[in-house]
């Protein structure tokens, strides 16, 4: 068996450059393959499964979570009355004029966000009751965008804000910056209004519920689920171009061997008549199948992990990085394994009905 | 050799070797087909990017620090001193309108959609709208769709839909001169009641004639000590052009994909046609032989390399016509700009064209690589 592999690694060698090309072909398979999953990964990442359980009061039809509600300081009232145990209210909005300078920026009740937002401080520390006006804490990746730490002053809407610390949360909410609710709403405009208020689900109210004059209760994450959802239609569509280039690798695949086990059909004849068995052609083939894609798959792999390293993507002031999860570089992998052995059984399947002696009398 | 025996010939020669003929129509398809679907998803994108200029001649006024217009806020007032101050420099008629508009981003279904409340006889005159079915609205709870907007959502004109608690009517179907926007509009009046506000609003529109320069009437706006400070005043797309920034990474994203598609199908065909060619080097040395010229066999191979092309290229033009008519329904949609797959002619035109070079490039290489053997090594291999 190994005198069939050499054999068929020697032929390889021998004509490379369309095995160059189809390994080039299954390295932009799996290229596009991990690109997807790098990026469906970095947005599951930073706007899947928050790690709450709270409910959102909002403007109905909003996406409060982002900015676009504005409620008045009496619903928190009115939720009290209905024997709601907390309603912590927060501001989300944002500041910036152009997609380059754009900030989220959260209000928060200095006295008890803590009690609905798990966060970790890595540099400085968090904001605390009676602190400064004008001082904020922001996540680290805003941080990095702008190059601030602690101590330093940021700009928001034109007002100088200090940096007491940076934190990490591990998703999108690590674009964020937080400053305290009144400064929120000073800074924008609002009044007494503020944007949501975060509430415990304890039944008294549940997702799905209004409330007179347009209030909506919403499980808490849904927002950024609704819209990190926007990007699966393009999803789709490039699950569909790593299809066909899938279909187009393995058929291109089965092409490559059946032509070049044809040129070879003579000394494959000879070795069968020496004896080597029918499954000694599956080897040949299969031997340059597998090297050829796993070629592909390193190839493309470092390609996916070159472009990564420089690529990442802002979208609406907050940076998406993807990245190869063990799990999506071993199902490229997989899948490029299966193009080998698909592209392997065609040929192999055809190549055996032919007349053995027919393929002696080739040449 | 005569066109007719040439093409008999081509014919006996791709039947004969049909098995492999019809796998090499089929790989080749698949590449091309990756390659359209790609170039289709950059076109979304550069439709994403950009905002096509409209015949408009509408001045837009919003709160300067807005990025998003639902942000903005002025009162009839501010409206007013704009329009003051146009008059002032261009005369008494150059503003033909001046009038408010309540703009909120809602979130229905899941989807991002615009809602616009304009006073109606401005809704009919100066919106840039077109009614393409239905009636505009007549009362406060009568709302006008845009047709990106029905088809996402499933709504058709009669039916009524719950926004912040009101039951609303569609009356009419209509399409914006600017952009594929799901948008729903309705009167001012109904705007004001269904978002509870009083004097405020979020873009103020003036209406400049068409005698005047609109980049001059901008321009002078956004410099008079007159104009109201804390405003900035925009251009129909310029407005709405900030939005496009929003997909400019994914643009990149896009062109990525295409390129490495374009690759594929430069390798795919490359590939194809280069082994046809180098497992025949002996019949094509026998042909040479018998008195064959190289360039009559090159145009053979050609031939049938290229007649391979353009079947995979035609298949692979229905399956994405098929693909193409099967993503309308499920459109991509970002902050409410929406935008579908589509096979341009550009498109169509440059995946031909790159398919048949690089099946001719296969050939030639593989053509001028066996040339360089002399005849008897060509019939020894």
């Amino acid at each position: 068996m190994l005198a069939i592999i050499r054999f068929s690694l020697q032929d390889m060698l021998r004509h490379y450059k369309p095995w160059l090309a189809m390994a080039g072909l299954v390295a932009a398979t799996n290229l596009i393959f991990l690109g997807l999953g790098g990026y469906r990964n970095a947005i599951q990442q930073e706007f899947g499964k928050l790690p709450y359980d709270d409910l959102i009061v909002q403007e109905s039809n909003s996406n409060g979570e982002f900015f676009g509600s504005r409620l008045s300081p009496e619903i928190g009232d009115r939720l009290l009355a209905m024997g709601i145990s907390r309603a912590i209210p927060e501001i989300h909005d944002y500041t910036g004029t152009s997609i380059t300078n754009i900030i989220i920026l959260r209000g928060i009740d200095l006295e008890r966000y803590q009690e609905v937002n798990f966060f970790k401080i890595l540099a400085g520390r968090a904001l605390q009751p009676g602190d400064a006006r004008r001082t904020a804490m922001i996540g680290w990746r805003l941080a990095d965008r702008l190059n601030l730490s602690p101590g330093q002053e940021m700009t928001l809407r034109g007002r100088q804000f200090l940096v007491m610390g940076t934190f990490q949360t591990g998703t999108y909410v690590d674009n964020e910056a937080w400053i305290a609710l009144e400064d929120a709403q000073a800074l924008l405009g609002y009044g007494k209004d503020i944007s949501i208020y975060i509430i415990p689900d304890e039944g008294i109210l549940n997702p799905g519920d209004t409330l007179p004059g347009g209030v909506a209760i919403v499980k808490r994450g849904r927002g950024p689920q609704t819209s990190s959802n926007q990007f699966e239609p393009l999803f789709r569509i490039i699950e569909l171009i790593y299809n066909a280039l899938g279909i187009a690798a393995i058929l291109t695949l089965a092409n490559v061997l059946f032509r070049m086990a044809w040129i070879h059909r003579r000394e494959l004849a000879i070795l069968r008549c020496v004896g080597f068995r029918a499954c000694a052609l599956v080897v040949y083939l299969l031997s340059q199948a597998l090297v050829l894609t796993w070629v592909g798959v390193i190839l493309g792999t470092l390609s996916t992990a070159l472009l990564f390293s420089f690529l990442s993507t802002d979208l609406v002031g907050m940076t998406l990085h993807p990245s190869i999860s063990l799990h999506t570089g071993m199902a490229g992998l997989g899948q490029s394994t299966g193009i080998a052995l698909f592209g392997t059984v065609l040929p192999a399947w055809w190549f055996n009905r032919l007349n053995l002696a027919d393929q002696l009398r080739s040449e | 050799m005569k066109f007719s025996v040439f093409g008999a010939y081509l014919f006996k020669d791709l039947f004969f070797d049909r098995g492999r003929s019809f796998l090499t129509i089929f790989s080749l398809t698949a590449v091309i087909v990756s390659y359209l679907a790609a170039s289709a998803i950059s076109d979304v994108f550069l439709e994403f990017g950009s905002q096509p200029q409209t015949g408009s001649r509408n001045l837009l006024i919003v709160s300067d620090y807005a990025l998003d217009p639902m942000q903005s806020k002025l009162d009839d007032s501010i409206l007013q001193a704009a329009a003051e101050v146009v008059r002032q420099e261009f005369g008494p008629d150059s503003v033909l309108s001046a009038f408010p508009t309540i703009y909120r981003t809602l979130n229905i279904n899941g989807r991002n959609l615009r809602m616009l409340a304009v006073p109606r006889e401005n809704l009919m005159r100066d919106s840039s709208l077109t009614l393409l079915e239905g009636d505009w609205p007549e009362s406060d709870e009568h709302v006008i769709v845009t047709q990106e907007a029905l088809q996402l959502n499933g709504w058709k004109i009669g039916d009524r839909i719950l926004i912040r608690g009101s039951n609303l009517l569609i009356t009419g179907r209509v399409q914006e001169e600017a952009a594929r926007t799901s948008a729903i509009w309705m009167t001012y009046d109904g705007g004001q009641k269904l978002f509870n506000v009083q004097s405020d609003f979020q873009i103020g529109v003036l209406q400049i004639d068409d005698s005047q320069d609109l980049t001059t009437v901008q321009a002078h706006l956004e410099q008079d000590p007159h104009f109201p400070t804390g405003y900035a005043v925009y251009l129909n797309q310029q407005l709405y052009e900030r939005y496009t920034d929003i997909v400019r990474d994914f643009l990149k994203a896009a062109f990525s994909i295409a390129a490495l598609a374009s690759g594929a199908v430069i390798l795919g065909t490359f590939n194809a046609t280069s082994l046809t060619m180098a497992e025949r080097k002996q019949e094509i040395a026998i042909l040479q032989t018998i008195g064959f010229t190289s360039r009559t066999i090159r145009l053979f191979l050609l031939g049938r390399t290229h007649l391979q092309t353009l079947v995979a290229f035609c298949l692979a033009w229905g399956v994405m016509a098929i693909i193409v008519q099967n993503s309308l329904k499920f459109p991509i949609v970002f902050y409410a700009k929406t935008a579908v797959l589509r096979l341009s002619p550009e498109i169509l035109f440059l995946g031909f064209l790159l398919t048949m070079l690089s099946a001719s490039l296969g050939v030639w290489l593989t053509a001028r690589a066996q040339s360089s053997l002399s005849l008897a090594d060509q019939l020894r291999e």
